[in-house]
């Protein structure tokens, strides 16, 4: 399979790198919730610091970094120009934080205008960001065949990212004192639109791409590539009917949903340890823990009986979301800074090479900090009074990794200026 | 400099650094030969910038670059 990214097609650099560098800060901000409000986060996923916590990682952390790296890849990967207003979509990047803030405020305060201010701010952040990705991912224009599973995947993605903010805001609409909504289904369902919907087919499609690229593993397989993210789709729209019905029949897309992710999991890691140059390399360490902790996380909700649902959010937000996007973007805001110091600096001047912008030793470092992290935030799972280290350990890795990023591009920023 | 160099094995954006490192020693009238695992948009217009003519076609093992200085 030809690995085609086509970097002339780019957003200024400042675009993406507003939502990339943003970021890791509300990772700092869900571990000092978790390390002030200590065992009481651990005590259920309905306990406002846990709902809090969560939230900022969800829509601080993840979505933040995934709407800035769709912004550069739509274009850049799928070889889908920007459409819509674009202008627009940057804006995005204060509302989402923004709004991360006021909703977790509102979890943890309970006032209703807190909620309904969130709200309001949420809806203006992802239209913005949706009034440019929905018309640009369903163009005329035609993905580029060799990218053409990747451009689907972020479709799908953006897809479940638009009705897991509908739930969402339905949720807060009912929070700030408006209109009855059927909560448990509804949480379910928005729940499960935000990781299985709009996180794992993106990580699954952008890894299709990053990880041949920046870990100079072989290619996937055309086909597992193309065929593994509808089905994972499916079983997501199946488990959710199920959940409306009240249907234990759900357990069968729930398990077959495990197999899936399980099946790519092991596929992407096969990739990452056939060598000792991929095993060795670094960022290695941040997908291998992602794919653990994504099979870990889809059996711990899938297997019949009773599993802690904060141990499954646990295993999956800290453990295979954060893990994949920490990793991701060490490659990625680095290769933005040196690909334009490279097209803007005049020809003889000297250019940084890559691997100077961030040492690999701070990315391994940073591993090491972040795996604690995920370790003891699981063991809290079970000794809740590993709750205020694990937010501080999670608070310290978020925290390298923002320094870490923002060093490039402080020391680079005349440059990098428009 | 007629070589062939592979950097299909390498990591992004080593490749591209390797080219560039090679450019900057190549002698009048040679020319360089790249292979690569992805085709090379972002050095292309680098190269363009900088005094470069080139030529890239996909074979089953890759994307082979052949790159000269303008006459």
């Amino acid at each position: 399979m030809r690995r085609a990214v086509d970097t002339t097609r780019l957003p200024p650099p400042a675009a993406p790198l507003a939502f990339l560098l943003a970021a890791p800060w509300f990772g700092v901000a869900a571990g000092v919730v978790v390390a002030w409000h200590g065992a009481a986060v651990f005590a259920s996923r309905w306990s406002a610091p846990a709902l809090a916590a969560v939230h900022l990682v969800t829509l601080g952390f993840l979505t933040m970094t995934m709407a800035g790296s769709l912004l550069q890849m739509v274009p850049a990967v799928a070889g889908l120009p920007l459409r819509g207003t674009y202008r627009l979509a940057v804006w995005s990047c204060p509302l989402l934080g923004a709004g991360a803030a006021l909703l977790a405020a509102a979890f943890l305060s309970g006032h209703a205008l807190l909620f309904a201010l969130a709200g309001a701010v949420l809806l203006a952040a992802f239209g913005a960001l949706l009034a440019c990705l929905l018309p640009s991912l369903w163009q005329r224009t035609r993905a580029a065949a060799a990218t053409a599973h990747i451009a689907g995947g972020m479709r799908a993605a953006v897809a479940a990212l638009l009705a897991c903010v509908v739930a969402g805001l339905l949720l807060a609409g009912w929070l700030a004192g408006g209109p009855a909504v059927p909560v448990l289904p509804l949480v379910d369902t928005h729940a499960a639109l935000g990781l299985a919907g709009w996180v794992v087919p993106l990580v699954m499609a952008v890894s299709f791409q990053v990880i041949p690229m920046f870990q100079a593993t072989d290619p996937f397989p055309p086909l597992a590539a193309r065929a593994l993210v509808p089905p994972v789709l499916l079983a997501l729209a199946g488990w959710i009917a199920g959940r409306w019905l009240d249907a234990p029949w759900r357990a069968v897309p729930a398990l077959a949903g495990a197999a899936l992710v399980t099946g790519y999991a092991g596929l992407a890691a096969s990739l990452l340890l056939r060598r000792e140059r991929t095993r060795t390399a670094a960022g290695t360490p941040y997908w291998l823990l992602s794919l653990a902790a994504l099979a870990g996380a889809a059996w711990l909700f899938a297997w019949p009986g009773e599993v802690p649902d904060v141990l499954v959010g646990v295993c999956f937000l800290g453990g295979c979301a954060m893990s994949a996007v920490n990793g991701m973007l060490y490659r990625i805001v680095p290769f933005l800074v040196w690909h334009h110091l490279r097209a803007r600096l005049p020809p003889r001047a000297p250019v940084p090479k890559f691997a100077e912008l961030i040492a690999p030793s701070r990315l391994r470092a940073q591993c090491r900090w972040h795996a604690a992290a995920v370790a003891v935030l699981l063991g809290a799972c079970a000794l809740p009074s590993l709750a205020s280290v694990a937010g501080l350990l999670l608070a310290l890795a978020c925290l390298r990794l923002g320094l870490d990023l923002a060093a490039p591009v402080l020391r680079h920023r005349h440059s990098l200026a428009p | 400099m007629n070589d062939l160099l592979d950097l299909r094995a390498l990591p992004a954006p080593e490749p591209m650094e390797r080219v560039l490192d090679a450019l900057d020693s190549l002698a009048d009238g040679a020319r360089l030969r790249v292979l690569l695992a992805r085709e090379p948009h972002p050095l292309y217009g680098i190269l363009a910038r900088t005094g470069y003519r080139w030529r890239s076609e996909w074979q089953d093992d890759g994307c082979l670059v052949t790159i000269a200085r303008n006459a």
